[in-house]
C-alpha cells in the first residue's frame, strides 16, 4: 500500500525538487542572516565578529519618538490601500469585461498598466504641482464647484487618503490584469444556464462572475496581507514633508530617517523581522479562517 | 434586446474608461514633453503637455554611448533566461502543490515552506555574501536565479490549476499519461490566460529591476540596462557642470534626463505586452471547447 | 538631510571646481623638497621621465614604483563623468599619468556609482563580505568604523615623509580642522579631500529687476529684507496685476539646509546658527539651535508665513520644486554655487529677470556672521596591511600637482576644451581650498586692468565669458554671477577680508550619542521650527529647547566638550 503511493507521488516531488532547492539555498541560507537583528552590526566586523546584543536593537526601534503613532499610521493606511485594493481592481475588471469592443479593451488594459512604470520620484513632483492648493488642477476643480481648496499633500486630515487614492491610480493596472485573467477563466456556459433563468447583466455579474472569483480575490488579500506593515515607503517618501509626518509617517520612513541614514543595517533587519513576524501571524490567521469557514486551502 | 439601461450603462462604462485613460494617460505625456524639452524650460517649470524649446539632446546624449546598447542586450538576455526559468519552475511548484493532500501528502508543509520565504528574508548582506561565496557576482546568473523561484506566482499558478476540472487529469491517467505528461501536455495549454499573466509580470520585474544589478555587478559592461539608466545616467541631485560645458547644462538637466530615462525604459514593455494580450483570449476559447 | 546637504556639497565642488584654472598661486614654490628627498622631482612639467627612478625606499613624493605595481581602488564617481572616445575609467588621461609618473596601475575593483547612497552601499557591502581594496574613498562615518574595527592603516608617519610641499601648504591652508578630522587618538588614518569652508557660507540672492521695479534701496540690515520681503509680496513686481508673488522662499529642507533657499541666511542675520556648535561666553560649546536668538528669527518668520511673504505650501517643496516657482519669488538664502542650478535655467526662460548676490545682513548694529562648515566629506584610507601605503600620499600629491600645483597643466588634466572631464579620473577628487577665491581674485584684478597674461586657459575662458555676459549673452549669466564683479565669490571674499565667518566648532566624527541620537534629535528640530514657521505658539520652541536637552542633547554637548578636551591635550 504505501510504496504505490509513494511511487505515485514521487514524481511530484521530483517536480517540486528544483525548486524547493533554488528555495533553500537562496531563500533559507541568507535567512541566518537575521542574527543581525541581534546584533551591534559593524560592516567592517562582519556577521562573525560583530557583538552580540540581544533584543537591544528592538528597544531601540520601540523607543523611537512617536513609533506607537507611526505604527498606527502604518496599518491604517496599509488597511486602507488593501481594501481599495480590492473594490478598485474588481470593479474595474468586471466593467472592462463589458467591454464588446476587442481592440478598445485591449487599449484600455494597456493604459492603466502604464502608471506603474513611473517612479515616485517623479511621480512626487507631479503631484505636488496637480494637488496644490493655490494654482494645482484638482483643485481648480473644487473651486468651480464651489468648495474650499484642499491642501491634500499638507493637511493631516487628507494625507492618507490621498496616498490611498493615488497609489491605486498607479497600481490598480496590476490588480486588474489579475482579476480579468480570472474572469476570462470562468466557464461560460455558467453563463448561459443563468441567462437561461432570466438572469439580468448585473444579476450575473453577482451570480457567476464574483463567485468564479473569489479563489483569486480571496488569495490576493491574503497575499496583501503579509504586506500590512509595509505601507509602501517608497511613496510616501516621496510625497510626504514634516507637516504631514503626524499622520503620514510609517514604519519604514521613521526608521529610514533615524536609522538606515546612517547605515544601520541591523536596526533594517529588526525592522524587518519585526514585519515579518506581524506579517506572518496574519497570513497564518487568514489562512486558518478560510480553510475552516470556506473550506478552501488558499495555498 | 438590449434594454434601453443596457445602452445607458455601456456608453456610461466607455465614457468612465476614457476618462481614467486620460488621467494615467497625462503624466506620462507630462514627463515625455519634458524629455524633449530644453533643461532651462524643464527646471523653471514651463513645461506641461507639450514640449518647450523642443531638443534631442537628452535621448542623444543616452543613446548615444555603446555601453547602452550593451546594457540593453544584456537586460534582453536576462529578460529571456530569467523569465523561462521563472515559468518552468512556477509550473513545476505550481503543479504538486494544486494537488489534494490525499493525493500528495506533504503538499501543505511543501506550501508552507515556499510560502514563508515571501515573509522573511535575510537581506541585504547576507543575499550579497550568498551570491559572492557561489562565485556568481559580475554574471548573469546573480540575475537570474535568485529570484527565480516567485511565489507569488507559484500561488496564482497553483490557483488556477485548481480551477481546472479533475476530470482532465483521471482521464489523462486512464489513457496512462503520468504526471510530467499531464502538466505538459494538458495544464499547460489550459491555462493560457494565467501563463500570459505571469509572464509579464516576471518580464516587468526582470525589465526594471536595477538594484540588483548595482550590488552584484561590479564592471560597467555587465549592467543591465536599468542599473545603466539609474547609475549612469541620473545623479541623486545636481549634475556637474563645467563652464565650457555651459551649453551642454542648458540643454540637459536631471529631470530631461530622467524623463528621457522612463521612456527608454518603458517602451520595449509596451511593445510585449500587446502581444501576450492575445493569449487572455485564447485561453477562453480552449477552456470552453473541453466541456 | 545631512547626507543629502553632503552630497550636493560634494557635487556642486567639483562642479566649481571645473571653472577653475591652476591659479599660479604662488605660495608653494616649486623648488624642491624640504623632505629628505635626494632628487629633485618636481615636475618641471614635461620631464616626466626620470625623476630619479631608485626605489620608493627613497623618501620621494614622487617616487616612481619599478617594476609598476597595481593597486585594487574604489571610488564614488561623478554624475556624467564623460570620457572621450574608447576611454573609460581604466583608461583615460590620469591612468596614464599615475602610471608614467609613479608607476602605478589602479585597478577599480567597481566602477560608476554615485557619491552617496549607491557607493556606500557597495562598499559596506564588500567591507562586510571582507573584501577590502587597497586604497579607497570613505566617508566620515565609514572612516570611524574601520579605525575602530583596525582595518585601516595609520598614515601618520608617511603623510608626514611623503606629503609634497605644495600640497603641505594647501592642508594649512584648510586649518586643522581638515586633518583633526581624519586623527583618532593622535594618530591620523586617512588622507582627507580637501574643499573649502568659505564656499559654504550662505549668501542673499535678490531679484534685481523687482528690486529697481519697486525702487527699493540695497539690503544693509535684516529690516531692510523684512520690508522688501512684504513689498515682494504686495507690490506686484511682476506686474501682472495678480498676487502671485513671494518674499522670500524656502524648501522643505530649508532647516537642515541643501545650499538654496536655506534658514541659516536668515538665521545668522539674527545671530542664531544652524547646525553648529558654537563657543558660548565661557568658552564651552554649545549647540547652535537652541540658542535663545533661533528664538527671535522664527517669531519674524512665522510673522512673514502669515503676513504670505513666504510660499503657503513650501513645507512640502524641495529644491527641484522651489527651483521651478522662482519666477515667482524675491529673494532667498542660499550659497555661492546657485546660480549655476537652479537659477541659470530660471534666468533663461523668464527674460528679464535677474539676480544679484548679497552679503547676509544683521538685525541689529553687530555684524552677521556668515556660517561655513568644515566640508571634508570625503578620505582616503590604506587598508591595514597593505604593503605600500605611501602610494596613497604620492596619489595625493600628483594630484594637486598636475591640477593645481605651480607646474600644473590644467588643459591636460582638468576639463579641456573638448569638455573632456580628466577632473574626475583622478582617484579622489578634491580640490584647494582657497581655488575658487583666487579665481574670482585674479579674474576680477584682469578685468580691471585689461591684462591676462597671470590667467592660464581656464581662467580666460571665465574672463570670456563675464565679458560675454556683460555684451549680453545670458548663456553665461551663472559664470559671471559666480566670478564676475558683483558675483557670490564677491560677496564670500568680502567674508574673509572682514573676518565675518562663524565656523562650526566641532569636526570630529559622530560621538557614541550622536550617532544614536542625533537623527531623531534633528526630526524633532525639524518638525518644531516647521511648524512655528507655519502658525504654532512660539512657545513651543522653549518646549524642544528641554526636550532636546532631555532627550539626548545634554549627553551630545558633554561629548563634543570632552572631544575638543582631547584635542588641545
Amino acid at each position: 500500500m504505501k510504496t504505490s503511493k509513494l511511487k505515485a507521488e514521487l514524481p511530484l516531488h521530483l517536480l517540486i525538487l528544483p525548486g524547493l532547492i533554488l528555495v533553500i539555498v537562496f531563500s533559507y541560507v541568507p535567512m541566518l542572516g537575521l542574527v543581525m537583528a541581534f546584533q551591534k552590526f559593524v560592516p567592517a566586523l562582519g556577521i562573525s565578529g560583530s557583538k552580540w546584543i540581544g533584543w537591544d536593537n528592538f528597544k531601540y526601534l520601540i523607543d523611537m519618538p512617536n513609533m506607537g503613532q507611526v505604527i498606527w499610521n502604518t496599518i491604517y493606511i496599509a488597511v486602507m490601500k488593501i481594501i481599495a485594493g480590492i473594490i478598485v481592481p474588481i470593479t474595474l475588471a468586471i466593467l472592462l469585461n463589458e467591454i464588446i469592443h476587442e481592440r478598445f479593451k485591449k487599449l484600455i488594459q494597456t493604459i492603466i498598466y502604464l502608471p506603474h512604470f513611473l517612479s515616485w520620484v517623479i511621480l512626487g513632483g507631479i503631484l505636488i504641482d496637480i494637488l496644490s492648493p493655490n494654482t494645482g488642477i484638482v483643485n481648480q476643480l473644487i473651486k468651480a464647484l464651489g468648495f474650499e481648496p484642499i491642501f491634500f499633500l499638507g493637511d493631516n486630515k487628507w494625507f492618507p487618503f490621498t496616498v490611498v487614492i493615488t497609489d491605486q491610480w498607479k497600481e490598480m493596472g496590476f490588480n486588474t490584469i489579475v482579476y480579468l485573467a480570472a474572469i476570462t477563466g470562468i466557464n461560460p456556459s455558467l453563463y448561459e444556464a443563468a441567462k437561461l433563468d432570466g438572469a439580468s447583466r448585473l444579476r450575473q455579474t453577482w451570480h457567476v462572475t464574483l463567485p468564479g472569483m473569489r479563489p483569486i480575490i480571496i488569495l490576493l488579500v491574503t497575499l496583501s496581507l503579509g504586506q500590512v506593515l509595509n505601507a509602501g515607503f517608497d511613496q510616501i517618501f516621496n510625497i510626504y514633508s514634516p507637516v504631514v509626518y503626524e499622520s503620514g509617517d510609517i514604519i519604514d520612513t521613521l526608521v529610514y530617517r533615524l536609522g538606515l541614514v546612517d547605515a544601520q543595517y541591523a536596526v533594517a533587519t529588526a525592522v524587518g523581522m519585526f514585519k515579518s513576524v506581524i506579517s506572518l501571524g496574519l497570513i497564518s490567521l487568514s489562512y486558518w479562517l478560510a480553510y475552516r469557514f470556506a473550506n478552501y486551502r488558499i495555498f | 434586446m438590449i434594454s434601453r439601461g443596457q445602452k445607458i450603462f455601456i456608453g456610461v462604462n466607455y465614457v468612465f474608461f476614457i476618462i481614467l485613460s486620460v488621467v494615467c494617460l497625462f503624466p506620462l505625456i507630462h514627463i515625455l514633453a519634458i524629455s524633449f524639452s530644453s533643461s532651462a524650460a524643464a527646471t523653471a517649470g514651463l513645461v506641461t503637455f507639450w514640449p518647450v524649446e523642443f531638443t534631442l539632446k537628452s535621448y542623444d546624449y543616452i543613446l548615444n554611448k555603446p555601453e547602452f546598447f550593451n546594457s540593453m542586450f544584456i537586460s534582453f538576455k536576462r529578460l529571456v533566461l530569467g523569465s523561462a526559468i521563472s515559468l518552468v519552475l512556477c509550473l513545476t511548484i505550481a503543479y504538486p502543490l494544486s494537488k489534494e493532500t490525499k493525493a500528495f501528502r506533504m503538499r501543505t508543509i511543501y506550501a508552507w515552506i515556499f510560502v514563508f520565504t515571501i515573509l522573511f528574508s535575510g537581506g541585504l548582506i547576507p543575499g550579497y555574501m550568498l551570491v559572492r561565496s557561489l562565485g556568481m557576482l559580475d554574471t548573469i546568473w546573480a540575475l537570474v536565479i535568485p529570484p527565480a523561484v516567485n511565489v507569488f506566482n507559484v500561488v496564482l499558478m497553483l490557483n488556477f490549476f485548481r480551477a481546472l476540472p479533475k476530470e482532465l487529469e483521471e482521464s489523462a491517467f486512464m489513457d496512462g499519461a503520468g504526471h510530467w505528461t499531464t502538466l505538459w501536455k494538458i495544464y499547460f495549454p489550459l491555462s493560457l490566460p494565467s501563463i500570459a499573466t505571469v509572464t509579464l509580470f516576471t518580464m516587468v520585474f526582470h525589465w526594471n529591476s536595477w538594484f540588483d544589478g548595482m550590488i552584484f555587478m561590479n564592471q560597467v559592461s555587465n549592467y543591465p540596462l536599468s542599473t545603466y539608466l539609474q547609475n549612469v545616467i541620473t545623479s541623486g541631485s545636481i549634475i556637474s557642470t563645467s563652464l565650457t560645458n555651459l551649453n551642454d547644462l542648458k540643454d540637459i538637466s536631471d529631470r530631461t534626463a530622467k524623463a528621457a530615462q522612463i521612456f527608454i525604459g518603458t517602451f520595449p514593455i509596451l511593445l510585449v505586452y500587446p502581444f501576450l494580450q492575445r493569449f487572455f483570449i485564447k485561453g477562453i476559447v480552449l477552456g470552453s471547447v473541453k466541456e | 538631510m545631512k547626507n543629502s546637504k553632503l552630497s550636493v556639497i560634494a557635487a556642486v565642488l567639483s562642479t566649481v571646481v571645473l571653472l577653475t584654472a591652476c591659479s599660479g598661486n604662488g605660495n608653494s614654490n616649486t623648488g624642491g623638497n624640504t623632505n629628505t628627498g635626494k632628487s629633485s622631482n618636481e615636475a618641471s612639467s614635461n620631464s616626466t621621465t626620470t625623476n630619479n627612478s631608485q626605489q620608493s625606499v627613497d623618501i620621494d613624493p614622487f617616487g616612481k614604483y619599478d617594476p609598476p605595481i597595481t593597486i585594487d581602488v574604489a571610488k564614488a564617481s561623478s554624475a556624467n563623468m564623460r570620457f572621450g572616445d574608447g576611454e573609460d575609467i581604466n583608461n583615460n588621461v590620469w591612468q596614464r599619468e599615475y602610471e608614467e609618473r609613479l608607476g602605478i596601475k589602479l585597478n577599480y575593483v567597481f566602477a560608476s556609482v554615485f557619491e552617496g547612497g549607491a557607493y556606500d552601499q557597495k562598499l559596506n557591502l564588500s567591507i562586510a563580505s571582507g573584501d577590502l581594496p587597497d586604497i579607497f574613498q570613505v566617508n566620515a562615518q565609514q572612516l570611524k568604523q574601520l579605525v575602530a574595527a583596525g582595518q585601516v592603516e595609520d598614515l601618520t608617519e608617511v603623510f608626514d615623509q611623503y606629503t609634497s610641499e605644495y600640497t603641505k601648504s594647501l592642508y594649512e591652508d584648510a586649518g586643522d580642522s581638515a586633518l583633526l578630522s581624519a586623527t583618532f587618538e593622535g594618530k591620523l588614518y586617512a588622507i582627507p579631500a580637501l574643499a573649502s569652508s568659505l564656499d559654504t557660507a550662505p549668501v542673499m540672492y535678490v531679484r534685481k529687476d523687482w528690486r529697481e521695479k519697486l525702487g527699493l534701496p540695497e539690503p544693509k540690515t535684516m529690516q531692510d529684507v523684512i520690508a522688501m520681503a512684504e513689498a515682494f509680496t504686495n507690490g506686484d513686481p511682476d506686474g501682472n496685476g495678480v498676487k502671485d508673488t513671494y518674499g522670500i522662499a524656502f524648501t522643505k529642507d530649508a532647516v537642515v539646509g541643501t545650499g538654496f533657499a536655506d534658514l541659516q541666511g536668515f538665521m545668522n542675520g539674527y545671530h542664531a546658527y544652524l547646525n553648529t556648535w558654537i563657543e558660548d561666553a565661557s568658552g564651552n560649546l554649545v549647540y547652535g539651535p537652541i540658542q535663545p536668538e533661533v528664538k527671535q528669527a522664527l517669531q519674524q518668520l512665522q510673522d512673514l508665513y502669515k503676513a504670505g511673504a513666504i510660499d503657503r505650501e513650501f513645507a512640502t517643496k524641495d529644491m527641484t520644486k522651489v527651483g521651478e516657482d522662482l519666477s515667482k519669488i524675491g529673494i532667498q538664502f542660499g550659497q555661492m554655487w546657485n546660480p549655476i542650478m537652479p537659477m541659470q535655467g530660471s534666468v533663461l526662460s523668464n527674460p528679464g529677470s535677474d539676480w544679484e548676490p548679497f552679503s547676509i545682513v544683521s538685525i541689529d548694529d553687530k555684524p552677521a556672521l556668515a556660517s561655513v562648515v568644515a566640508p571634508v566629506v570625503k578620505y582616503l584610507v590604506v587598508r591595514k596591511g597593505y604593503e605600500h601605503p605611501e602610494a596613497a600620499i604620492k596619489i595625493n600629491n600628483l594630484t594637486y600637482e598636475n591640477l593645481q600645483g605651480p607646474n600644473a597643466d590644467y588643459e591636460k588634466f582638468g576639463t579641456n576644451l573638448d569638455g573632456q572631464e580628466g577632473l574626475h579620473y583622478t582617484l579622489m577628487i578634491a580640490e584647494p581650498p582657497l581655488k575658487n577665491n583666487t579665481i574670482y581674485l585674479k579674474v576680477n584684478e584682469a578685468l580691471k586692468t585689461g591684462d591676462d597674461s597671470k590667467l592660464n586657459s581656464e581662467m580666460k575662458i571665465t574672463l570670456g565669458d563675464i565679458t560675454a555676459y556683460n555684451n549680453g549673452d545670458m548663456n553665461k549669466w551663472a559664470g559671471a554671477k559666480i566670478f564676475g564683479p558683483d558675483s557670490s565669490q564677491a560677496v564670500l571674499n568680502q567674508y574673509q577680508l572682514d573676518g565675518r565667518i562663524m565656523p562650526n566648532s566641532f569636526y570630529g566624527g559622530a560621538t557614541d550619542s550622536m550617532a544614536d541620537k542625533n537623527a531623531s534629535l534633528e526630526k524633532l528640530m525639524v518638525e518644531v521650527f516647521t511648524k512655528i514657521i507655519m502658525g504654532d505658539s512660539i512657545d513651543n520652541f522653549d518646549k524642544f529647547v528641554e526636550d532636546w536637552k532631555k532627550l539626548g542633547g545634554d549627553t551630545i554637548t558633554q561629548e563634543v566638550n570632552e572631544w575638543r578636551a582631547g584635542l588641545k591635550g
